[in-house]
């Protein structure tokens, strides 16, 4: 690998979309108007034409020398053995995640072209809206390229940033202002445990660089010399892990995915989908070293993701909003990613990501077609039949639905095999679960195909149904091939697998505990490694034809469902009620204390005057004005102040 | 008097010229703060004129401060005097940087007045002589570590201060603000002169490191335990009130409220910085003094006694801005919040364990100095906003990212610096200080950490709410016209604080010098010289 060519290559995937959005926002308005997507459209063009480049400099490196430092500039020398450089790592992992990004990120540009303009002319915020999407390139990669967790933690804010101000696009909308606003709050939970991991990496290794940070997590010492405790290592991989759990949408912190469908769809394809929130997943894989040595963290991370996985997967069940379905099923295969990573798969999570991203962005892209068909309406009771109204949407949809379900022959079926797979050997219960879990994601996947698709052709009224432009058509098109292709660099020669390996050999490959089950997958029968495929293939199989019985030849049956377990029923419909317990139990009890605290500096002093002043009052003493009493009361709150500081400094000994 | 000051006994061995050069910055502004009286008799009172001659004196202070800069960087000098206690006055790395800071941000106060002023200003002289007054007071708060100087320092710095708050006669509200702020430091001060009277009767010295040194004895002892404590409680709660630290935060959102917009500027940074630094000074001297053993453990209650009232501090301030809607009164919180994370880095140092004294005292300097510039520029923005709307309600604020792009943008970067996220200083800085509580290792340590990330997590949400109204909602209001002097100036913090994140070695360095020698000379030798019989203390004192 040639040092040169990946720097120039790094940088071009840094700042041509950055400069895209800065040419897109600042001229915008008044130079490019209507063609505002050409600069974004080129400065992200580039980085992907770079990231191939990238992609072949690391892919054709001898083995061994995959992994490249590619030192900016120096950052912090802070103290003798704390020095590090803003600077871009570049391996395997990198090297896929920037295609991905890059491709999605460029295949959505070309879509935004035809959807953001309404009967031909560009819509208000136009040149904005590429404008941020452009960014959220740059911020992308520079999570993705960074060297260390600064640039990871600046990235990390800077998506959610991009995210916040995507989601509130159309912000005249009060729930899309909502949603934005709950999106970034819930992330700002998971980012103040992620904030606080990397605080304390930083304390007990002195540095934040990735290589001497994973060093000395695998010689288990501080940088004070000490060893490096269990306990210390685990609250550190907690730590992180909450901040994963934000950006991927995991347990408890999922609510605010499935609102973030309030911005245009693209940038539900792209952001919310495909890339940003894998960027907990690509920590993780990135942090192995940390993880995979915390046998604590590894068993929470599959059980969050087993558990997210079936909990979404049943939530999008019953949802008929298309966007919100396919927001559900999201939050569900990240939970995959989760599972697979939890078991020590980390390439089959990266492997699924991989794919996911291809038909997921697929689905999105689709069902912008449709709300754009539909004239911007997404609910699927009030639509059916579409299929000859939208033949090519129709067609491509298909495709990602068939991905999606797990359908052998296409991109999520091997990946999603290779996760169930590894789950079943590390515990019944978590392939279990993912087994189920494939088999409802197939159901509720073609119970919204159907809805939409088949029957008799129903259109909201006073909408003129019609195709999408070229430029939507040909986005589509390029996923689908993605969505049936992708899946095949991991079968037979598993080209992907061998690719990731040197990232993951000293991390999770290494920590994979090697009692029986596990040890078994090495020698395993041509039965045992086709047998899953085939159980799998079946399950997508019944799912599809449950959902093609219930919505095409007996369409009287979700009716009977509903009405037979109407509690189960409502409590799917309300998302297991957690955004409500969120509101009782977190968001109130905030605005109380806040309300408290206001009091405590307003009402309370006032309730203190007129304690204070009672006296003088009854005795017939002046305490005629305001500001006597005031600074009466204030003098009594200092004192009382000081004095709850020494009881708690007394308590605290 | 030179001549005559080098022949009298006690002045014998002293460079009188070279000390008179140390103490030249903040003698420059008394300087300036005549020749602004003279003004209005020879030039007349012109707002321009006035702020010309300010500012040419504030440029003359700064150039000398920066030479002074150099002449200590070596180790601290004791003013006058040829024992390192015993002077009125001392010039160290730690008092010139802060007077290089507290110079630059008056530059920046002076000129947003003098934008904000309009031509029929006719208060210009005595509203300067108000600042710079403060400003010397200030000054000379952070270079003295004599308890007699400190309560005059402090005195110098409020009193303008009170009257700056009430500036604008006319406006009743600023006269309510300033009245509640007068006997509020009025009662501190008593409270604080109390304090120092007693240290004064238990000690029989004003020198505070001669005074450590008894606190611990009777600390360690139990002699006189009750009253020393008592005494350190008056003194803290003195200097507290200029931090507008819990319990004594109460006046802070009044007189923000109430003064004019650059003098809640003024007062949001430079006071309080100058009040933490000085504390910071009479932490580590006292501190300096613990050396035994068994006095070591006398630190704890100290340590976590500033820690708690921090966390406190900044908890009230960041959930008391929540539901504010004059953007001066939610700055007002904003600063009370700020306050409390600065004061944990004081926190640090005071510690029985701490060896990380110099890092906590370089990340207290760092957080300062890039605190100014977020003001500033926040300040500096909600000034020009209320120029044109005439009010500083959230609502003035409404899509302002298309009536004013060009203030929309250093504001946000500056509220997102506050609130601490990359890549803006504000992370920097609070970087640092957390840093420095983690290395501490231990319960009060990650306490304060745990408190601050959730701090900095409830303190986004308020920041917002201004971003918020200033990008996502839009009643179609006209444009804003701003001057473009102040469109620059905050600009100028914006970017200065996207450049302190991104070259944050510079800083860094530039921060552990300016606390280097504080720790090895001001303390080290204060100590040593207190070990010697203390004759010439007494002659001195008398």
């Amino acid at each position: 690998m040639s040092i040169e060519t990946l720097k120039l290559c790094g940088l071009v995937i840094l700042l041509a979309p950055l400069a895209g959005a800065i040419l897109a926002g600042g001229l915008g308005p008044r130079v490019f108007r209507s063609r505002s997507h050409w600069p974004v459209l080129l400065g992200v063009g580039s980085a992907f034409v770079a990231a191939i480049v990238l992609f072949r400099e690391v892919y054709t490196a001898p083995v061994g020398e995959t992994l490249a430092k590619i030192p900016l500039y120096e950052w912090i020398a802070a103290s003798t053995n704390a020095r590090f450089n803003v600077e871009l790592l570049i391996d395997p992992l990198t090297a896929i995640m920037l295609v991905t990004v890059t491709g999605i990120s460029l295949l959505v540009v070309i879509y935004s072209r035809d959807y953001m303009r309404d009967h031909g002319q560009p819509e208000r915020g136009y040149e904005r809206f590429f404008a941020y999407l452009g960014l959220f390139v740059f911020a992308m990669c520079t999570l993705v390229l960074g060297g260390n967790f600064l640039l990871l933690y600046l990235g990390w804010e800077a998506v959610g940033l991009c995210s916040y101000l995507l989601i509130g696009f159309y912000y005249d909308k009060p729930s899309a202002a909502a949603a934005a606003k709950k999106a970034f709050l819930v992330n700002r939970v998971g980012d103040f445990g992620f904030g606080l991991g990397i605080l304390l990496i930083y304390i007990s290794f002195g540095t934040l660089e990735y290589a001497a940070v994973f060093d000395m997590v695998q010689e288990r010492l501080l940088a004070s010399g000490e060893p490096l405790t269990d306990g210390r290592l685990s609250a550190i991989a907690l730590c992180l892990l909450a901040g994963a759990c934000g950006k991927s949408a995991q347990l408890p912190l999922h609510v605010w995915l499935p609102d973030a469908m309030e911005g245009p769809s693209p940038v539900s394809a792209l952001i919310h989908a495909a890339t940003m929130v894998t960027a907990g997943i690509f920590m993780i894989a990135r942090c192995g070293a940390i993880f995979a040595a915390s046998p604590l963290a590894m068993t929470v991370i599959a059980v969050i993701g087993a558990t997210t996985a079936l909990f979404a997967a049943t939530i999008a069940l019953v949802q008929t909003d298309m966007k919100r379905v396919l927001a559900y099923s999201t939050i569900s295969q990240l939970g995959y990613m989760f599972l697979g990573i939890g078991v020590y798969a980390a390439d089959s999570a990266v492997f699924h990501l991989f794919t996911h991203a291809f038909f997921k962005a697929l689905l999105f892209l689709g069902a912008g077609s449709v709300m754009h068909a539909m004239g911007g309406v997404i609910d699927m009771r009030q639509f059916g039949g579409l299929r000859k109204v939208i033949p090519w949407t129709f067609m491509t949809f298909v495709i990602g639905s068939l991905a999606l379900s797990g359908v052998p022959g296409f991109a999520g079926f091997f990946s999603k095999d290779e996760i169930i797979h590894h789950a079943l050997s590390a515990h019944w219960l978590l392939g279990g679960i993912g087994l189920l879990t494939a088999l409802l994601t197939a159901f509720y996947t073609f119970c919204m195909v159907f809805m939409a698709f088949s029957g008799p052709e129903r259109i909201p009224e006073g909408v003129h149904a019609h195709e999408s432009g070229g430029w939507m058509i040909f986005s589509l098109l390029v996923l689908s091939v993605g969505a049936i292709g992708a899946g095949y660099l991991g079968v037979g020669g598993k080209v992907f697998h061998h690719f990731l390996e040197p990232v993951f050999a000293e991390t999770f490959a290494a920590h994979m505990p090697t009692h029986g089950a596990v040890h078994a997958v090495a020698h395993q029968s041509f039965w045992q490694a086709y047998g899953l495929m085939v159980i799998s293939g079946s399950l997508a199989f019944i799912g599809i034809i449950g959902a093609y019985v219930m919505y095409v030849r007996q369409p009287w049956i979700p009716g009977l469902v509903r009405a037979s377990a109407r509690g189960t029923y409502d409590t799917l419909w309300n998302k297991y009620f957690v955004d409500e317990a969120y509101q009782a139990g977190i968001v109130e009890p905030a605005k109380k204390t806040g309300e408290l605290c206001v009091g405590l500096d307003n009402y309370f002093i006032d309730g203190l005057i007129w304690t204070v002043t009672a006296i003088p009052r009854g005795l017939g003493y002046l305490a005629r004005t305001l500001q006597g009493g005031a600074m009466q009361g204030y003098g009594l709150s200092m004192v009382a102040g000081v004095t709850v500081i020494v009881l708690l400094v007394f308590w605290c000994q | 008097m030179t001549m005559w000051l080098a022949q009298s006994n006690a002045w014998a061995g002293i460079d009188v010229t070279r000390h008179l050069f140390l103490f030249s910055p903040m003698l420059t502004l008394v300087c300036t703060m005549l020749a602004v009286v003279a003004c209005p008799i020879i030039v007349g009172r012109s707002a321009k004129t006035i702020g010309a001659v300010v500012v040419m004196g504030i440029i003359a202070s700064f150039i000398l401060a920066v030479r002074v800069a150099g002449e200590v960087a070596g180790g601290g000098i004791s003013g006058l005097s040829t024992q390192p206690a015993s002077g009125m006055l001392l010039v160290d790395n730690l008092s010139i940087a802060f007077q290089l800071i507290l110079l630059i941000f008056m530059g920046g106060v002076t000129y947003l007045w003098w934008m904000g002023s309009s031509d029929s200003e006719e208060n210009a002289p005595e509203f300067f002589i108000l600042l710079l007054g403060s400003a010397v007071g200030m000054g000379l708060m952070v270079s003295t570590s004599n308890l007699l100087m400190i309560a005059l320092a402090i005195e110098t710095a409020s009193l303008p201060s009170y009257a700056m708050v009430g500036f604008d006669k006319r406006d009743r509200r600023g006269a309510e603000a300033s009245l509640k702020y007068l006997i509020f430091g009025a009662i501190s001060a008593a409270i604080m002169l109390y304090g120092i009277s007693l240290l004064y009767g238990l000690s029989g010295s004003l020198s505070v490191a001669i005074v450590a040194q008894h606190c611990i004895q009777s600390l360690a002892s139990g002699h006189n335990l009750v009253i020393t404590l008592v005494a350190l409680m008056c003194l803290l709660s003195g200097i507290a009130f200029k931090i507008s630290a819990f319990p004594f935060h109460f006046w802070c959102p009044d007189a923000f409220e109430g003064a004019k917009i650059e003098v809640t500027a003024w007062l949001s940074v430079a006071s309080k910085s100058a009040a933490l630094i000085l504390l910071a000074r009479l932490a580590m001297v006292f501190c300096a003094g613990v050396s035994a053993p068994e006095a070591i453990g006398m630190l704890s209650p100290l340590a976590w006694g500033i820690g708690i009232m921090a966390a406190i501090t900044c908890t009230l301030g960041n959930f008391a801005a929540y539901k504010q809607t004059s953007a001066k009164r939610l700055l007002a919180y904003s600063s009370i919040a700020h306050a409390g994370y600065m004061l944990m880095a004081i926190a640090v140092f005071v510690h029985p364990h701490s060896d990380h004294g110099q890092e906590g005292m370089s990340a207290l300097l760092t957080y300062i100095a890039i605190y100014m510039f977020m003001n500033l520029g926040a300040f500096g923005v909600v000034a020009m906003v209320v120029w044109d709307t005439g009010s500083d309600n959230l609502a003035s604020f409404t899509g302002l990212l298309r009536r004013a792009p060009l203030l929309a943008v250093p504001m946000i970067i500056c509220l997102m610096s506050l609130v601490g996220l990359p890549p803006f200083a504000g992370f920097i800085g609070k970087w640092w200080i957390l840093v420095a509580l983690g290395r501490l290792n231990d319960s009060l340590g990650w306490f304060l950490v745990i408190t601050a990330v959730v701090n900095t997590l409830i303190s986004l949400y308020y920041y917002m709410r201004i971003v918020v109204q200033m990008s996502l909602r839009d009643d179609g209001q006209p444009a804003l016209s701003f001057p473009l002097g102040g469109m620059a100036l905050v600009n100028i913090c914006a970017i200065a604080l996207f450049a302190m994140f991104g070259f944050a070695q510079p800083l860094k360095t530039t921060s552990e010098q300016f606390t280097r020698n504080i720790f090895d000379t001001t303390m080290a030798k204060t100590v040593v010289v207190d070990a010697a019989p203390a004759q010439p203390i007494e002659s001195v004192q008398r």
